[in-house]
């Protein structure tokens, strides 16, 4: 105890943290046991907010602390409902991997019982026990992607494309933008979460779109853009794009909205990666419709887009809504059907449907829903939709949904869980969140935050925003140096365009 | 001891004093708004995390140690005192070094060359492209040179290990060392070149561990800033006055040399506002808000300082971000988070608030600031008694939206 005393009088006087000080504190903190503990009735609040979630075996542990900073060292006692326990005791319960692993295979199917003791101004406090369901439904899933990237306006420093264990806390480099002189890069997007099929994008001087570790030309003077959002086929051979000509513009005093994204036009068609095509049909590009988010359905069958009628902007921008629409799809023809459903209409429900994200059982479409407009990471109204193919039935998926924007989902090979992100911490940094989704009754679980080693001080520090994550089933052998080197030089592969229609 | 005595006796310690205040003075008072430029575009923290992320790359720990220096640089006084010491420092160890190559030298011209280095460092100071990284590598690679044993075989040991830990520490500003090697030490050409070849090896092998281009690894990844994004001199001496509140020089300087720059226009319009010397009606009417003001760095800055008083703290905080966002080595900036404490308070979002103070907390500069505004951000209330904020927070509550671009 004189030891840490001594240690926070320096830190205290000298303001300064050391690694010696913090190794002091914690190893002093680790011999700190609860003694004449108080009962509290209630559940304790804690970071992050891990009460009454589900979490699927494999999962990395569930690090948490005490969300009131005043509490110096948490005590915490795991209890399977089937066999075994855990204890964690420190600033924050850090639970060891292992034996967290080795906890949740012998209670697949059960629950966790945390059993909180914190102290708080030198008294110790017992909450009521959290409980944790650990599902029996697998996630089947080494990890995730993601970008990160600062929730900028204009201009943006360091970002970059990552994949996470989510077994562990480790996170490894997909591409960072550092390699290419601080250039923008974008919409990762693997094949079912397969991670040997991607694509991303570079905007910039080294501009390119990089499918499957080829470099392509940013733009195709044809289609008079570049290729922006994708969705793979899952036959593997076509990619759907969107090409959107992209504005922004800034509110001076609406609350809780900094900027508004619009495109003046947008477009979908089909990429042909074998042949380097562009497959244009006059159905997904209507010169005043505004065409978007394209999806294939899990059957490869179908094409789901979102298209709205183009308004008049940017004093109209609010009036731009987009539908929910699917179009046949001929794989062997690459060839587009000749009419659109629309599925979800803007007309009916007076919304905005962006990122339509087919279930891989083909069962249910997700999507984000908006007042208007599609980039629904600034639209704090956004919410994350669920449409039932059987039954035709939509609904706002409020187990997950918060006050502030909820968007960017995809589910897993299964289909039994998702992954969305959500600014509902604190309104501005996009945090990625998951849930447990119930095939027989349509339900989802309460979502639990992506977890990390020292939630709290990673999530207090990080600068960063998740942004466009999808599961990912492996991790993949990246090789970004040689992607930069490719991408520094001037080597593309252009693009063709073609009509299969012959329109 | 006659004047003539003293100074055949300590002319080298009165060359050097001399020199001490000769660059006191030129950045106390030549050049000061490029130190707060400097200082304005990082965000130094007490925290592992921080120095663990520098010393992923080579050169680290200058960056490191280059940007402990800067964050003094918030006092014009203390950034003055801080080139002073530096390039003292420079000048000695060079000096020390001719010295051990060449004991019997003693007239006045060899002493003179000493400072030829330091020159050289305070020239390339002056460009703002160049941050406080190569300087403090150099300083540190002269220190190395200077350790290095005078016994043949522990000195080529001691090279040896000194190249690669060295560059991966400092930086390629250890070339110096390798040059030094190759020039000075023994008769085996081809054992004096191995260092220069060690260093090449050192370089291309780190751009497998780093994720930056090889060009940019072997000029030194955080020697140089391409972007062009640090302003004109122009630009940072109004961005100094307008954060020093020093109204009056602004005004004056502006009434003498006028300016081109939108956003020192916009400024100036904005502080005569405050000093009563015109309305907000003439604000308003010669205001510009184009997006050219914010071109750059100090640009965005003082834009940023321009809406605020005005009730746009939207704008205020874009502009405090976007120039948070255009550093050119990705750093952030302590100066830009403050301002974002504020707009976030004003807008009503305490908890990013709350997360920059966080942050700031773990600053030496700022972190009693951050103390003082997270009991506001805590207390709601107390920003009500607080005449400005309150005003601030009145006019976008109940302001009229706009959009912008």
């Amino acid at each position: 105890m004189i030891m840490v005393r001594i240690c926070y009088f320096i830190n205290k006087v000298s303001g300064v943290r050391c690694w010696l000080l913090f190794a002091c504190l914690c190893i002093a903190a680790c011999s700190k046991k609860p003694t004449n503990v108080s009962k509290v009735e209630a559940l304790p609040e804690i970071y992050p907010d891990y009460t009454g979630v589900t979490i699927p075996v494999g999962l990395a542990p569930l690090d948490f602390a005490m969300a009131d900073e005043d509490f110096t060292t948490i005590d915490v006692e795991v209890k399977g409902s089937k066999v075994g326990s855990l204890h964690a005791n420190g600033a924050y319960a850090d639970f060891d991997i292992d034996a967290w692993h080795q906890l949740l295979e012998q209670n697949k199917g059960g629950v966790l019982t945390f059993t909180v003791c914190a102290e708080k101004n030198g008294q110790w406090l017992q909450y009521r026990d959290i409980i944790v369901q650990v599902s029996a439904d697998a996630l089947e899933e080494w990890g995730v992607t993601y970008r990160r990237i600062p929730p900028s306006y204009e201009l943006y420093s360091q970002m970059g494309l990552y994949q996470r264990n989510l077994g562990t806390f480790e996170e490894t480099e997909l591409f960072q933008n550092t390699r290419v002189d601080g250039n923008c890069v974008n919409c990762h997007t693997t094949n079912r979460t397969n991670p040997d099929q991607y694509v991303f994008h570079v905007r910039g001087e080294h501009g390119a779109t990089v499918i499957s570790g080829e470099i392509l030309m940013a733009k195709n003077d044809t289609l008079g853009g570049s290729m922006v959002y994708p969705y793979w086929h899952p036959g593997g051979r076509y990619c759907a794009f969107s090409t959107n000509k992209t504005s922004q513009m800034f509110h001076s005093n609406m609350k809780n909205k900094r900027i508004e994204v619009y495109d003046s036009s947008s477009d979908v068609f089909v990429y042909d990666t074998q042949t380097h095509t562009i497959l244009r049909d006059t159905l997904v590009m209507k010169v005043f419709g505004a065409e978007n988010t394209p999806a294939f359905s899990p059957d490869g069958k179908w094409l789901y887009f979102t298209t709205a009628k183009r308004q008049v902007y940017p004093t109209d921008y609010d009036k731009e809504m987009y539908s929910l629409c699917r179009v046949s799809f001929n794989e062997q023809t690459g060839r587009l059907g000749e009419h659109v459903d629309t599925l979800i209409n803007t007309l009916e429900t007076g919304k905005s449907v962006s990122w339509p994200r087919p279930s891989y059982d083909g069962r249910y479409v997700m999507y984000t829903q908006t007042d208007y407009g599609y980039f629904s990471i600034w639209h704090p109204e956004a919410d994350l939709w669920l449409l039932d193919l059987e039954t035709g039935e939509t609904r706002s998926i409020d187990e997950v949904n918060s006050a502030l924007s909820d968007s960017f989902h995809n589910w897993n090979t299964n289909s039994s869980w998702f992954l969305f992100t959500s600014r509902s911490e604190d309104g501005l940094y996009t945090r990625l969140y998951f849930s447990h989704f119930d095939k027989q009754t349509g339900k989802a679980t309460k979502p639990f935050l992506l977890p990390q080693r020292n939630p709290r001080h990673y999530y207090q520090q990080s600068m960063y925003s998740y942004n466009t994550p999808d599961f990912a089933s492996r991790v993949l052998d990246a090789h970004p140096r040689e992607t930069a080197t490719g991408l520094l030089g001037k080597n593309r592969v252009a693009t063709q365009t073609k009509d299969p229609k012959g329109n | 001891m006659n004047a003539k005595t003293i100074i055949g006796t300590y002319w080298r310690w009165m060359l050097t004093t001399v020199f001490a205040v000769a660059v006191f003075s030129f950045w106390m008072f030549e050049l000061p708004f490029l130190m707060a430029a400097r200082e304005q575009v990082q965000l130094f923290l007490w925290n592992s995390d921080y120095l663990m992320e520098r010393l992923a790359v080579p050169g680290g720990l200058a960056q490191y140690l280059g940007e402990f220096i800067v964050q003094f640089f918030v006092k014009n006084v203390y950034g003055a005192l801080w080139y002073a010491v530096l390039f003292v420092a420079v000048q000695l160890l060079t000096w020390m070094l001719m010295r051990s190559k060449q004991r019997t030298a003693k007239s006045s011209w060899v002493y003179l060359l000493s400072f030829i280095p330091s020159v050289i460092l305070w020239y390339l100071a002056c460009n703002p492209k160049i941050p406080m990284t190569p300087i403090v590598a150099v300083l540190l690679t002269l220190v190395l040179m200077n350790l290095l044993p005078k016994h043949q075989k522990a000195c080529w040991i001691a090279a040896f290990a000194m190249i690669p830990i060295g560059y991966w520490l400092l930086g390629p500003a250890v070339v110096l060392l390798a040059l030094y090697l190759l020039f000075t030490r023994g008769s085996n050409v081809m054992l004096r070149i191995t260092p220069l070849i060690l260093l090449v090896f050192c370089v291309v092998g780190s751009s497998w561990l780093t994720p930056y281009p090889l060009k940019q690894i072997a000029r030194g990844v955080n020697y140089y800033w391409e972007k062009e994004t640090m302003g004109t001199f122009e630009e940072m001496e109004y961005d100094m006055l307008m954060r020093q509140q020093r109204w009056d020089e602004m005004i004056e300087k502006y009434h003498q040399k006028g300016s081109e720059s939108l956003s020192v226009n916009n400024a100036v319009l904005i502080v005569m506002w405050q000093q009563k010397r015109i309305d907000q009606q003439e604000v308003m009417r010669r205001i510009n808000l184009d997006q050219r003001a914010l071109k750059n760095i100090p640009s965005a800055f003082l834009m940023s300082e321009v809406c605020m008083p005005l009730g746009m703290t939207n704008m205020s905080q874009r502009a405090a971000f976007e120039a948070m966002e255009a550093i050119p080595n990705y750093n952030k900036s302590a100066r830009a988070l403050q301002q974002l404490v504020q707009t976030n308070m004003i807008t009503g979002n305490p908890k990013v608030a709350l997360k920059y103070l966080s942050l700031l907390e773990q600053t030496t500069f700022y972190r009693g600031w951050a103390r003082k505004m997270k009991n506001m951000v805590k207390q709601p209330e107390l920003m009500k008694q607080h005449p400005h904020f309150h005003q601030l927070k009145e006019i976008y509550d109940h302001g009229e939206d706009m959009l912008f671009y």
